[in-house]
């Protein structure tokens, strides 16, 4: 038993165990993820989460020395935000086929998918760490860990909030598209992608490869957007 | 693959040091992506390689989250009193959003020419 423990204590140590850990459950988030028959409200990061928590509950190291050793999973975020460049650039030609539709819906969709979620918090009186957590929730996640971390949100919460919309998103869009009778599946995508990012684009392909493509499409331009006016918004305010 | 995640980076970098270097409240890392954005315009241009590898890392997001993510769980008291009004503005908030962005979106689309 105490060699059990001696253990555990030394493989904590590495970067080796919380590593190890999050492939795993990782690994266990997709495979349940497929079982279900690919739920829109279970993607692969809800999952997983799920099973990595308890996970990290029982070793005796915490949050912090966990989220340490696991730095070398999240520093490929950083590449990963820069490679989003080419779906954008690869989607960006659909944007000739319908310029107006698409930057007036940016230009309006873009501040109300992140505003209105604001108003509704600061007037039921959310602290300010948990409206600079909120403020990127329809971008997605890489570019909302980058935003939260440079406003001063707390980065947890920010990826929570962004994949809770994601699953919104994903199952809110089609659900009104029916009820309001609509048949354009550019439409239908864009506003998946604009509000819901990649969890929705993902959603999006499983209906057409059009409403994919626009889906993308509106996941990069919302993200860039967002990523060059919140922080000047802030930079005002403050 | 080397070769795409070496210019991966080196835009990264480039992205970095101009945030570093002019203070635009944007990080390295969007910044970056920008940049290596407006190149793939200007070149119009995409190699095998550079597609294939920005898929990968794309297709991996989830994971590379997933240690940030769980975060969500570990937040403690400092979230006392906070889920509820938290939990109504995203709910209340995204649905709005997407009714709104479907209404407009499709009053200003013209059809579609087959």
């Amino acid at each position: 038993m105490e060699l059990l423990a001696g253990l555990i204590e030394h493989l904590a140590k590495t970067p080796l165990l919380p590593v190890a850990i999050t492939l795993l459950a990782f690994q266990g988030g997709v495979w349940l993820y497929q079982r279900l028959k690919r739920p829109p409200w279970l993607p692969p990061i809800v999952a997983g989460s799920l099973l990595l928590v308890p996970v990290i509950y029982l070793l005796p190291i915490n949050y912090q020395q966990y989220y340490q050793g696991a730095r070398w999973i999240s520093f490929l975020l950083g590449p990963a935000t820069v490679a989003l460049a080419i779906p954008l650039f690869l989607q960006f030609h659909h944007i000739r086929a319908a310029l107006i539709p698409i930057t007036v819906t940016l230009l309006v969709g873009a501040p109300l998918a992140a505003g209105l979620s604001l108003a509704i918090a600061w007037s039921l009186g959310a602290d300010t760490t948990v409206l600079l957590s909120l403020a990127p929730k329809s971008v997605t996640a890489p570019i909302a860990v980058s935003l939260t971390e440079q406003l001063g949100g707390l980065v947890g919460l920010a990826v929570g909030i962004v994949a809770l919309t994601g699953v919104l998103g994903s199952l809110l869009t089609p659900l009104f598209w029916r009820w309001i009778k609509g048949d354009d599946d550019r439409v239908l995508g864009f506003v998946m992608g604009l509000n819901g990012h990649g969890i929705a684009t993902a959603q999006a392909f499983e209906i057409s490869a059009k409403a994919g493509a626009f889906s993308s499409l509106a996941m990069g331009l919302t993200g860039a957007l967002t990523a060059l006016l919140l922080p000047l918004c802030f930079s005002l305010i403050s | 693959m080397i070769k795409a995640m070496t210019q991966i980076l080196l835009f990264w970098l480039l992205g970095e040091t101009l945030h570093y270097l002019t203070g635009i409240p944007i990080s390295g890392n969007v910044l970056g992506m920008l940049l290596l954005f407006l190149w793939l315009m200007i070149r119009q241009h995409l190699d095998d390689q550079l597609e294939r590898t920005s898929h990968t890392l794309i297709s991996l997001l989830s994971l590379l989250l997933l240690p940030g993510g769980v975060g969500l769980f570990f937040l403690g008291e400092r979230m006392q009193g906070q889920w509820l009004p938290l939990l109504l503005a995203v709910v209340i908030g995204t649905a709005v959003s997407i009714l709104i962005c479907l209404w407009l979106m499709r009053r200003l689309m013209p059809a579609e020419k087959h």
